[in-house]
C-alpha cells in the first residue's frame, strides 16, 4: 500500500547540505501496523513529513519514490494532495493543541475536513456528526467534549478528539508522529489501544513514529530502526524486540527501563548520535558500537536481509548477532574504550 | 546511626481557586482541590518517588516542597522547622539546599546567557566562589554532572547543546551550590530513550557522591523503580500508597497501584494489554469517599462514603484503602 523507496531528503543550513533522510526504503502493507523508533534527529519526522507533502522550505527530495497505492506522492499537484489527506492519509501530530483552532468548538474543527472531501457533507450534516459521535464514544469522550472548545478538554481528551477526527472518513493510512510523547502512562495505554482498535476495525495502515519503544509496543506488530537519517533494522514486532540483530537496537531495548531491573543500574548507549554536519565514511553507528570493526569505518552497510523471512538488517556483522546480543546484555561491554 | 529527617510533610492540603475569589457562598469560582492531606517524611541521603497520573497533584506537591508554593493547609518542616516561619535570610540559605530540575531542559536555562554564565550565576547569588575560581568551581561541576568536555561547551549558548547535554547542565547548576534535597520533575521525559538511562545512572551517581536527598516526580513507575527508595502514589490529589520501592512493586497493596503497575508498557508483547478503569468526571476532591472508586475492582459501600486514611500493612509500608 504504501511503499518507500531509496528516500533521501535534504536540509539546505547555514550553506551546507545536511542529509537528514538517507535512502530509506520500507514498505506497509494494508491493515500493517509499523512502528518507526529513533533518537531526536534520526530523521523520523522529516521522512513524515515526506509523506505528508509538508517538508520545510529549505528541504529538498535528492531521491527515491514514495508510492501509494501505486501514485507516486511526491509527483502530486497540492490540490491532488489535498483530495488524498484526510480522505485517503490521515495525520496524528505530537501536539493536538497547538494543533486545533482554538476560537472553533471541536466538532466544528473536524467537520471542516469533512466539507473539503464530502460534496454532500452540508446536506448530511447530522449524520457526519453522529459518526463523529460514534467514533469519539469509542475513543471514550463524552458528547459534551466535542462541544467543547480545545482549551476545555485535557491533553488525553484532546488527543482521543483528533484521532476520532483522523478516522472519519476512514482513511487507508494513519500517521502518527509521537502521538502520546505528552500523556502520562495510563492515558498513553488508552489512546494507543483506540489507535489499534480503530486501525483493526477499518483495516487502516497505521505508521506510527517515536523514540519511545515502550508506547509503540502498545499498538505496532512490525518495528523500523532508524540511526542517523538511515533504517538500520527493520522486521516483525515480537522478532526484533526479542532478538535484534543490530547493535544499535540492542543498545536501545537496553536502556528501556524495566520493572525486573528494579535495583539495578540503567544499562545505556555512551555518546551521542553524529551530527549531521560530520562526514563519517562508513557505518553512522561506529562511533558508538562496541562491536565495530575496520570495514565498518569504511564502507556503509546495506540493509540486507538475515537468515529469518521478513526481517533486514544494516551491520556488517550480521552473522555474528547472536554473539553480540550476548555481550550486548553487560553494560560493561558497551563501556567507552579510551 | 539514626537517619535524620531531612523534610517532612504534614497533612498538606492545596487548593486552586479561578479567577475572583468572592466570599459569598455560590459566586466565587470552582475551587481545585489539588492536594488533600498528604504526608511524608524523607531522610538526609534517601531518595523518594512521587507516582502519579496527570492532575495527581504531583507537581503542585513538589512545587510545595521547593517553597514555590504556600500550602492551603497544613506544614512542610525543613529540619524539623515550618517553612511558613522561616526568615528572609534563612529562606536564603534554605534556597541554596533546595534545589530543582524541571521537565523541560530546552526552557531551563536562560537562552541568552552561555552555559558558563548561567552556571555562574547561582555561585555569585549566594557568593560561594572568588570570581578567579568561578570558572574552575563550573568545570567541575559539569564534569560531576556527566558531560563529556565540559570546558569545550562553557561558551556555547542552551540552544547549541541538545536535550541531554542541557539537562546535565541543569544538573550541574543545581549541584553547585551543593544542595541536600534535589527535586527532579519528570526529568527524563523529554529526552530520548537511550538518553534516560544514562541521565537516571548519572542522577544516582550524583546523588550517592554527594549524598543527596532526592525528590522523583514522575508519571513513570518505571523510572522511579530504577532510582527510588520510596515510592508515594498518589491520586486525585491524595496519598494512596507509601512504602519502600521493592515492597511496593513485588506487593503492592493498593488496587490503584497495582492498576499503575498492569499499565507499564512492556516491549516485549505478553499477553492482550488490559488496563483500563473508570475515572469519575468530576474534578479531584469533589466527591466524598476515596477517588479511586469508581475504577475500583474490590469497591465496597464505606469506600463510597468516607476517603481511607493511610494505614500501615507492614513496616514502613502504608496504604489508604478500607480492603486492607
Amino acid at each position: 500500500m504504501l511503499e518507500i523507496r531509496d528516500l533521501t531528503v535534504s536540509f539546505s543550513l547555514a550553506g551546507a547540505r545536511l542529509k537528514a533522510v538517507d535512502e530509506v526504503s520500507l514498505t506497509i502493507g494494508p491493515g500493517q501496523r509499523l512502528g518507526l523508533a529513533g533518537e531526536s534527529g534520526c530523521g523520523k519526522s522529516t521522512l513524515a513529513s515526506s509523506i505528508l507533502g509538508l517538508l520545510e522550505e529549505n528541504a529538498r527530495v535528492e531521491g527515491g519514490r514514495i508510492l501509494f497505492q501505486g501514485r507516486d506522492l511526491l509527483a502530486l499537484s497540492p490540490k491532488e494532495r489535498r483530495e488524498l489527506l484526510w480522505e485517503e492519509i490521515a495525520f496524528v501530530p505530537q501536539a493536538s493543541l497547538s494543533s486545533l483552532n482554538p476560537v472553533y468548538r471541536v466538532a466544528e474543527q473536524a467537520l471542516e475536513a469533512v466539507r473539503l472531501h464530502r460534496l454532500d457533507a452540508r446536506k448530511r450534516k447530522s449524520e457526519y456528526l453522529e459518526r463523529l459521535g460514534t467514533l469519539s464514544a469509542a475513543a471514550g469522550l463524552e458528547g459534551r467534549c466535542l462541544r467543547s472548545f480545545p482549551h476545555q478538554l485535557s491533553g488525553g481528551m484532546l488527543q482521543r478528539a483528533v484521532i476520532a477526527m483522523a478516522f472519519v472518513l476512514e482513511p487507508r493510512l494513519i500517521v502518527g508522529d509521537e502521538p502520546t510523547t505528552a500523556l502520562d502512562v495510563i492515558t498513553q495505554g488508552r489512546v494507543m489501544r483506540l489507535f489499534r482498535s480503530m486501525a483493526e476495525g477499518m483495516g487502516s495502515g497505521l505508521l506510527m513514529i517515536s523514540h519511545d519503544l515502550a508506547s509503540l509496543a502498545l499498538v505496532c506488530d512490525s518495528l523500523a530502526i532508524m540511526y542517523a537519517g538511515r533504517i538500520v533494522e527493520s522486521g516483525p514486532w515480537a522478532r526484533v524486540t526479542q532478538e535484534p540483530w543490530h547493535p544499535y537496537t540492542m543498545g536501545l531495548l537496553n536502556s528501556v527501563p524495566g520493572l525486573d531491573r528494579a535495583g539495578a543500574a540503567p544499562r545505556y548507549i555512551p555518546g551521542v548520535p553524529p551530527r549531521p554536519t560530520e562526514p563519517l565514511a562508513g557505518c553512522k553507528f561506529a562511533p558508538r558500537c562496541p562491536f565495530v570493526l575496520d570495514p565498518c569505518r569504511g564502507e556503509v552497510p546495506g540493509l540486507r536481509p538475515g537468515p529469518e523471512p521478513g526481517r533486514r538488517a544494516a551491520c556488517h556483522r550480521l552473522d555474528e548477532a547472536g554473539q553480540m546480543r550476548r555481550r550486548a546484555a553487560e553494560q560493561e561491554t558497551w563501556r567507552k574504550k579510551s | 546511626m539514626a537517619k535524620k529527617v531531612l523534610i517532612e510533610a504534614r497533612g498538606v492540603s492545596k487548593t486552586f481557586r479561578q479567577g475572583l475569589d468572592l466570599p459569598w457562598p455560590g459566586l466565587g469560582r470552582p475551587a481545585t482541590r489539588a492536594l488533600e492531606e498528604v504526608s511524608f517524611s524523607l531522610m538526609a541521603g534517601q531518595s523518594l518517588g512521587l507516582v502519579g497520573q496527570s492532575g495527581s497533584g504531583k507537581t503542585t506537591l513538589g512545587m510545595i516542597i521547593s517553597g514555590l508554593l504556600r500550602p492551603s493547609r497544613g506544614q512542610v518542616l525543613f529540619r524539623d522547622k515550618d517553612l511558613a516561619a522561616f526568615s528572609g535570610r534563612e529562606l536564603k540559605k534554605w534556597r541554596r539546599r533546595v534545589q530543582v530540575i524541571f521537565q523541560d531542559p530546552f526552557s531551563a536555562l536562560n537562552p541568552r546567557l552561555t552555559i558558563l554564565r548561567n552556571l555562574v550565576e547561582p555561585l555569585r547569588i549566594h557568593r560561594l566562589s572568588a570570581r578567579s575560581e568561578e570558572r574552575g568551581r563550573v568545570v567541575e561541576a559539569l564534569a560531576a554532572a556527566g558531560l563529556e568536555h565540559p570546558a569545550e561547551v562553557l561558551e556555547r549558548l542552551p540552544r547549541q547543546l541538545s536535550g541531554g547535554q542541557l539537562q546535565r547542565a541543569a544538573l550541574a547548576r543545581s549541584l553547585i551550590l551543593e544542595p541536600q534535597l534535589l527535586i527532579a520533575d519528570e526529568p527524563v521525559s523529554m529526552l530520548d530513550a537511550s538518553l534516560r538511562a544514562a541521565f537516571l545512572s548519572q542522577l544516582q551517581r550524583s546523588r550517592r557522591e554527594e549524598n543527596l536527598s532526592l525528590l522523583y516526580i514522575t508519571h513513570n513507575l518505571v523510572e522511579v523503580a530504577a532510582i527510588a527508595d520510596r515510592i508515594l502514589v498518589l491520586y486525585q490529589g491524595r496519598s494512596m500508597e507509601e512504602g519502600p520501592t521493592q515492597g511496593v512493586l513485588s506487593q503492592p497493596r493498593h488496587p490503584y497501584t497495582r492498576e499503575l503497575l498492569k499499565a507499564v508498557p512492556r516491549i516485549i508483547p505478553s499477553g492482550p494489554p488490559v488496563v483500563d478503569f473508570r475515572e469519575r468526571a468530576e474534578g479531584p476532591g469533589e466527591v466524598e469517599g476515596c477517588p479511586f472508586w469508581p475504577g475500583c475492582p474490590d469497591m465496597g459501600p464505606e469506600c463510597r462514603l468516607t476517603a481511607p486514611s493511610p494505614r500501615p500493612v507492614a513496616p514502613g509500608h502504608f496504604a489508604a484503602c478500607w480492603k486492607v
